[in-house]
């Protein structure tokens, strides 16, 4: 087991909401990816769409 | 049995570009050589062999070139394969990558054999995971102590030290997660930006339009308190205002002489009713400008027409002043004058012939006359000098005579010296004793002596006389004969000049035809005196003649500038009308022009037409604010829509932050526990490895712990018998280089798992002599049982451990060149 795939069983389990669950499964899989600029760069892009065109 | 690296081949990687082959030991392999000659090269290539990661080449440069591939192999491509040796089993892991753009873009390809089979890819990672007994991330953490990770750690910032011991404690990850979501100044930032949005639109199209609909009340009271009804205020009653005001523009035009304007047909729409006021605005304008220019156009008409009576007048009084006389009459005085001056000019020329005539032979005469005067006086000289001619011919012919006479005497006196000579030869040579002629006795000495002495000196004396005076009758002849001619010349001349004088005045009496007479001048100033008269009377001629003629010039131009006049108002008229009419017409023109400026000068018309204009035009903007207050209220229902939407937006980003806080709070709670449970577990065999590598002489005890939760930093402490410290307070880089190896050691010493291999590079930096000697002795009970890979640079440390371990394999590098590290094995 990868240290992602343990990060994420450790966290998940300790998140009651689905959603959240469902969001740290997407961040872990981008820190796995690109690390720390690739998580930041999905939580803007997160920020992003729900702000909209402004 | 563990596995072991047993063999290393590496080319095309980081500093290694030709192929590098070397067997490796299972206890101590040390790479010894001076910086920059490969040895870290050699361990990332066991790394990335084994990883495919180097995780410390990261940041923005290694993004704009691939710092895996050597710069300098020919095909681009690095390519490491180890075999690693359990004792029972041999596995070959080989990895190959292409050089790209960016270290962290492309990828790497992975085989595996061993017994007799190949596997590739992630099948061939698993088997290497499996191997290794680790996952890929907990590789640089629990197997190689980076040079990097001893930096970081002995670093003065806590923040970077705190993540060093993340990394050797295997939570970075968690680290770099938690920093990652800590966000919420952003979503704050864009919440804001949408709040102000919604602030702005409430602001600027709710609150407007309802600012809009009052001042579009208070207009239509204002103009219903101006006396407008409500049903002026349409669409359809302002077009019939504006059309009832064109036709009545047109006639206003028509009755001014204005060409009548053509005026568009308006609309029952607001842009057209704009249009069609404006049009009006303009034409009323412009019939406006056509009244002055009329005004000013009939008011220059009459000052034209009034210009040329006063000029008709002026011609006529100056004709009467001329009397009886004609321009004909007064032509003909003009020719009795001329022929007056033409006679008077006859007798003119006449004495002024005579007078010239007179006065140039005058001259001449007086010239001729000088002349003869001086040349009479110089006859007159000779003649009492001289004589006259018969008596100068006769003087000549006596000094001729005189001179054939005294030749005469030369020539005796000549013989006579001859015969004297001769006499003188005689005697000599023949010395007679008696004279030959006569024959008396004589003494031929006495004789040849006296011929000599006094014969011939008396001789010679008396020609020497004759001759002078020969001399002197020649030379008075010869003045004589000049003297002569000279008077025979004057003769001629004072005869020539007498001739010449007659010949002067017969030629000028023949020119001006009248006989001169002797008294030259006396007829001279009686011409002149005759030319002062004439001259008198022809300039009294030439004075009538030019007050004649400049009458009769006077008298034409009246005449033509009468005409002159008569015809301009004729133009101006536009009448072939003449003298007395022609007057009349001009006057009944004048009263029209002035009952013409006073309508011109009557605005009440134009006014009455722009006061309605004035009407309409209040109307229109009122009905332009209306159209546009309906234009902002039929936007409000998707302003309201748009508000809620960013209502929504800005309560989704709210619930992202409590996500995202929920998500960080979790990551601390479990990275708090996991730590504490870590180095809990790591603490007996840290403090083994620290107390063996002489950390401290008197805090002999290492603890590392949690000092703050957010951001998680941790504090390093030691403890002596008494007291603890902060050990970044009181310990030296040797001592935190301690303290870091104690950790990478007691993690190696509890996780390794399938691989023994423990990879350490440069692990002796800021040591002193008794630290390298404990090091060297530590790594040598860790040889014992374990495969070690260690690069140094540190001869002190070489020295110790080849000192200290008995199965020590030396790769000694001695330099880099672009094929790579120079090998040199002992």
């Amino acid at each position: 087991m990868s240290v992602y795939e343990k990060l994420y069983e450790e966290l998940a389990e300790r998140l009651p909401n689905s959603e959240d669950r469902e969001m740290l499964k997407g961040l872990i899989e981008a820190l796995r990816k690109g690390g720390k600029e690739a998580v930041q760069e999905e939580i803007g892009k997160l920020i992003t769409k729900l702000a909209g065109e402004t | 049995m563990p596995f072991s690296i047993v063999r290393i081949s590496a080319e095309g990687i980081r500093g290694i570009n030709t192929r590098l082959e070397r067997d490796l030991t299972k206890g101590l392999n040390l790479l010894s050589g001076p910086n920059g000659v490969g040895k870290s090269s050699i361990l990332q290539s066991i790394e990335w062999c084994l990883t495919g990661r180097l995780p410390y080449l990261r940041g923005p440069d290694f993004r704009h070139e691939d710092a895996i591939v050597n710069l300098f192999h020919p095909k681009k491509t690095a390519k490491v394969s180890l075999v690693l040796d359990d004792g029972k089993e041999t596995v070959t892991v080989t990895r190959t990558r292409k050089m790209t753009r960016s270290t962290t873009a492309g990828s790497s390809q992975l085989e595996v054999q061993y017994e007799g089979r190949t596997i590739r890819g992630d099948e061939a990672q698993e088997k290497v995971n499996q191997i290794i007994g680790l996952g890929l991330e907990d590789f640089p953490r629990t197997l190689y102590l980076h040079q990097e990770a001893i930096r970081e750690f002995i670093s003065e910032d806590p923040k970077e030290r705190s993540r060093a011991i993340d990394k050797l404690l295997g939570m970075a990850e968690l680290r770099d997660l938690s920093e990652a979501l800590d966000v919420k100044r952003k979503i704050t930032l864009t919440v804001g930006g949408l709040e102000k949005r919604v602030e702005a639109l409430k602001r600027d199209k709710v609150q407007f339009a309802v600012s809009m609909r009052q001042r579009l009340e208070e207009r239509k009271k204002k103009l219903q308190e101006k006396g407008f009804q409500d049903q002026q205020l349409s669409l359809m009653n302002v077009v019939s205002e504006i059309e009832a005001l064109q036709r009545d523009v047109v006639g206003a035009a028509e009755k001014m002489g204005a060409t009548p304007p053509k005026l568009r047909p308006t609309e029952p729409i607001l842009t057209s009713v704009e249009e069609s006021a404006g049009e009006l605005e303009r034409t009323i304008r412009s019939l406006d400008r056509f009244r002055i220019n009329a005004l000013q156009n009939t008011e220059e008409r009459r000052l034209q027409i009034e210009n040329a009576l006063q000029q008709i007048d002026e011609s006529r009084r100056a004709l009467e002043a001329f009397g009886e006389a004609t321009v004909d009459s007064l032509s003909q005085e003009e020719k009795r004058i001329s022929k007056e001056m033409s006679d008077l000019k006859g007798d003119f020329e006449k004495f002024q012939a005579m007078a010239t005539e007179g006065s140039a032979l005058r001259v001449r005469l007086d010239s001729l006359g000088m002349e003869i005067s001086q040349l009479e006086l110089k006859a007159k000289q000779i003649e009492s000098e001289h004589g006259d001619e018969k008596r100068i011919q006769k003087t000549l012919e006596d000094g001729d005579n005189r001179l054939k006479s005294i030749r005469q005497r030369i020539a005796q006196s000549t013989t006579y010296d001859q015969l004297a000579t001769l006499a003188i030869q005689y005697i000599s040579e023949t010395k007679e004793n008696s004279c030959p002629v006569c024959a008396q006795p004589i003494n031929h000495s006495q004789v040849v002596e006296r011929l000599a002495t006094q014969v011939k000196v008396s001789v010679a004396k008396e020609m020497q006389e004759l001759r002078e005076k020969e001399k002197t009758i020649a030379q008075e002849i010869k003045d004589l004969q000049r003297v002569l001619e000279d008077y025979q010349r004057m003769i001629l001349r004072i005869s020539a000049l007498k001739e010449n004088a007659q010949k002067a005045r017969l030629e000028a009496e023949t020119r001006i035809g009248v006989a001169l007479g002797e008294d030259l001048a006396a007829r001279i100033d009686e011409a002149k005196q005759r030319l002062a008269d004439l001259t008198k009377a022809m300039d009294g001629k030439r004075q009538a003649l030019n007050e004649v003629r400049q009458k009769r010039e006077a008298l034409v131009a009246s005449t033509s500038k009468l005409a002159a006049s008569e015809k301009s108002l004729q133009t101006l008229l536009k009448t072939l009308a003449t003298g007395t009419d022609l007057l009349e017409v001009a006057k009944v023109e004048l009263q029209g022009i002035e009952k013409a400026k006073v309508e011109y000068r009557d605005i009440t018309a134009l006014d009455a037409l722009t006061g309605r204009h004035s009407r309409i035009t209040e109307v229109v903007a009122f009905l332009k604010d209306e159209d546009e207050v309906k234009e902002i209220e039929a936007e409000l229902p998707y302003v309201t829509q748009l508000i809620g939407d960013l209502g929504a937006r800005i309560q989704s980003l709210r619930n992202l932050d409590g996500s995202l806080s929920a998500l960080r709070q979790v990551i601390s709670q479990y990275e708090k526990e996991a730590v504490t449970a870590t180095l809990s577990s790591l603490e007996e065999l840290l403090n083994r490895y620290y107390r063996a590598i002489l950390g401290h002489p008197y805090f002999q005890t290492l603890r590392i712990q949690i000092e703050s939760e957010e951001p998680l930093l941790y504090s390093i402490r030691a403890s002596g018998r008494e007291d603890s410290t902060y050990i970044p307070t009181r310990f030296s880089n040797a001592q935190m280089n301690v303290a870091a190896l104690a950790l990478f050691l007691s993690n190696y010493s509890k996780m390794a798992g399938g691989l023994s291999c423990a990879i350490m590079d440069d692990p002796s930096q800021s040591m002193d002599t008794e630290h390298k000697k404990a090091l060297a002795s530590t790594i040598r009970e860790l040889a014992e049982t374990n495969q070690l890979i260690i690069a140094t640079q540190d001869a002190e440390l070489e020295t110790a451990l080849r000192k200290n371990v008995p199965t020590l394999q030396l790769i000694a590098l001695k330099g880099w060149d672009p094929n790579g590290p120079i090998l040199n094995q002992t």
